[in-house]
């Protein structure tokens, strides 16, 4: 935009620059991915690569117990809290998108203050809510804690989603008879589909990513997420690698992978908060 | 606190223009509240309440355990937090932790998001440079956190290996160096959320009207000039939202230093988040530790109100 014309050599220099920066910049992970194919007899202080490359890490981990006890409860929190966000999400995105009423700025602003509240107090106070409750060391409070911190994004998100269509097809609809509920679930959610899933798909990432409540509200090994399991397993006095970068690595690839194929959609929720005004 | 909402509220929300619909504006408004309660009910039960109930146990719960000791609120908890000898030092590790954070996230990102925008470059091309860089944003703090302890470890640690190797008379290990841990999770830190900062950068520069930049260079106005007088004054709110929005959070981020270091050695990376839940759920003194977790909820909102007071300005 600034530059419009520049000469061949820059141009072709700036490709190969830019690559190699990127490159660059993600290098410790596409290390930690190479690593990970390093076989367990092989000493690290060999060198920086593996001299040899196995999967048999990757076996193993797939045959730990722990490991994937671990995977699946992550699954369970992770699924069940997107689940949830976005049921109570759609409905309130939907209105602050179509309705103006009394309260909504206020409210809305309140959405905005939630994500700068300091996580860790949060966990003190559902704490002391879990134990209270009788819920500690159990996956409820670590779900409804990934809800309550993904819920103001999956609001704003959603907002914008429904925002982008147009209000005519759910008022012609109504015309014919449907309530305003039936609208949205029938005729607005349907088009709205890639955007749902996409905000879906991040809340899950999110929840899936969450360390702090997850290690402030379980204690029993059986019941540990994934991101515990594997921070408790740095912090021991010697550490497994060969079977804790292949976890790593199978809790985060899939994951980059899905951020890739949706961030389109999540882009401008994620920019609304910080470019408006 | 209600200064604080006014202040984000009159930023934020701007006057739309709805379409108005005069037949349906009635039913509209009953129905406006009956979609958001659900999602109300849920941040009353969950965030409002109990954030009252941290403020009575920093008042109330004198000694350890979750239960209210006092009968009377008193400021034992707030008096014992500030007297405490390490107060000063994890206040300045967490403004350094946070700060520095900010500063590399917002000067990299903008540096990076500059480079790709205005480098006339294939479009398809900037967006998979925009994708690759965002990678490290993706990945679980935790897994982030036991990478970089992996890489900066003196016994496994490829740089350790390699200076090993070329016969280095240093032993790399800034974790484990009171004088370096501190720094190793900023840049750590910065590494991992620079990419979002590009993103929200980079979108907040794709949405300046190219018309202006035409407009200048008819007038004259050479690269730079475009830069200091176009881009930057154009998303300036945009980096001072961005910029206190990221200071707040970090001050308050919690995973990089636990993971990496546990506030260690020797208490050389511990900031307040750290230090809130060594109390809390180590000491189990949560009176205490509720206190700690104010005195950073007002940090916020101060820096909060600065910020907004300096974008109202205008």
């Amino acid at each position: 935009m600034l530059i419009t014309r520049m000469p061949h050599w820059l141009k072709v220099f700036s490709y190969i620059g830019l690559t190699l920066s990127a490159i660059i910049y993600i290098s410790p992970y596409l290390w930690m991915v190479v690593s990970s194919f390093r076989p367990s007899t092989e000493p690290f202080a060999m060198g920086i690569f593996p001299h040899s490359w196995t999967i048999n890490n990757y076996i193993s981990v797939l045959q730990d117990q722990e490991l994937m006890g671990s995977f699946f409860n992550s699954f369970k929190v992770a699924a069940t809290a997107a689940t949830l966000a976005l049921v109570l999400g759609v409905p309130a995105g939907y209105s602050f998108a179509r309705f103006r009423f009394r309260g909504r700025d206020l409210m809305m602003s309140f959405l905005m203050v939630v994500p700068t509240f300091p996580g860790i107090l949060l966990a003190i106070s559902l704490f002391v809510m879990a134990v209270r409750f009788g819920l500690y060391d159990t996956h409820y409070p670590l779900i409804l804690a990934n809800t309550l911190l993904n819920l103001p994004f999956t609001i704003w998100n959603l907002r914008t989603v429904f925002e982008a269509t147009s209000r005519e097809i759910e008022e012609s609809a109504m015309v014919e008879g449907c309530s305003r509920l039936q609208a949205l679930i029938k005729v607005v959610l349907p088009i709205t589909l890639p955007g749902l899933a996409a905000t879906f798909a991040f809340v899950y990432i999110l929840a899936w990513n969450e360390y702090l409540f997850a290690t402030t509200f379980i204690s029993t090994n059986e019941k540990r997420l994934i991101t515990t399991t594997m921070a408790s397993a740095i912090g021991q006095f010697n550490v497994n690698y060969s079977k804790l970068i292949p976890a790593a690595i199978l809790s985060t690839l899939p994951l980059i992978a899905l951020f890739i194929l949706i961030q389109r959609y999540i882009v401008k929720g994620l920019a609304m908060g910080s470019t408006k005004g | 606190m209600l200064e604080y909402i006014v202040g984000v509220m009159n930023y934020i929300t701007p006057t739309k223009n709805f379409e108005e619909d005069a037949v349906m504006r009635n039913i509209k408004i009953s129905a406006a509240y009956w979609f958001i309660l659900p999602a109300m009910l849920f941040f009353i039960l969950l965030a409002i309440y109990p954030s009252a109930f941290v403020l009575i146990l920093s008042f109330f719960a004198t000694g350890k355990g979750i239960t209210i000791s006092a009968t009377h609120p008193s400021f034992a908890n707030i008096i014992a937090v500030w007297e405490n000898v390490n107060f000063g030092k994890f206040m300045y590790q967490t403004f350094f932790y946070a700060g520095g954070a900010t500063l590399l996230h917002i000067l990299l990102g903008f540096t990076l998001a500059l480079i790709l925008n205005i480098l006339p470059l294939n479009p398809a091309f900037t967006r998979t440079m925009r994708t690759v860089y965002l990678i490290p944003w993706a990945i679980t703090p935790t897994v982030v956190a036991i990478l970089f302890r992996i890489l900066l470890s003196p016994q496994v640690g490829p740089i350790a290996i390699y200076l090993k190797s070329i016969g280095a008379p240093i032993v790399f290990g800034p974790l484990g160096q009171p004088a370096w841990a501190l720094l190793a999770v900023t840049l750590t830190n910065g590494w991992m959320f620079t990419p979002f900062y590009l993103l929200m950068i980079l979108s907040a520069m794709q949405a300046i009207d190219p018309g202006i930049y035409e407009a200048a260079v008819v007038d004259g106005a050479n690269g730079f000039q475009q830069i200091f007088f176009i881009t930057i004054p154009m998303i300036k709110n945009t980096l001072l939202t961005l910029g206190m929005f990221d200071f707040v959070t970090t001050a308050g981020y919690f995973d990089l230093t636990w993971i990496m270091t546990q506030g260690g050695p020797i208490k050389s990376s511990e900031i307040i988040s750290t230090w809130v839940y060594r109390t809390a759920f180590q000491s189990f003194e949560f009176g205490k530790a509720s206190a700690i977790g104010l005195i950073l909820f007002s940090i916020s909102v101060i820096v909060s109100i600065i910020v907004l007071r300096a974008i109202n300005k205008e």
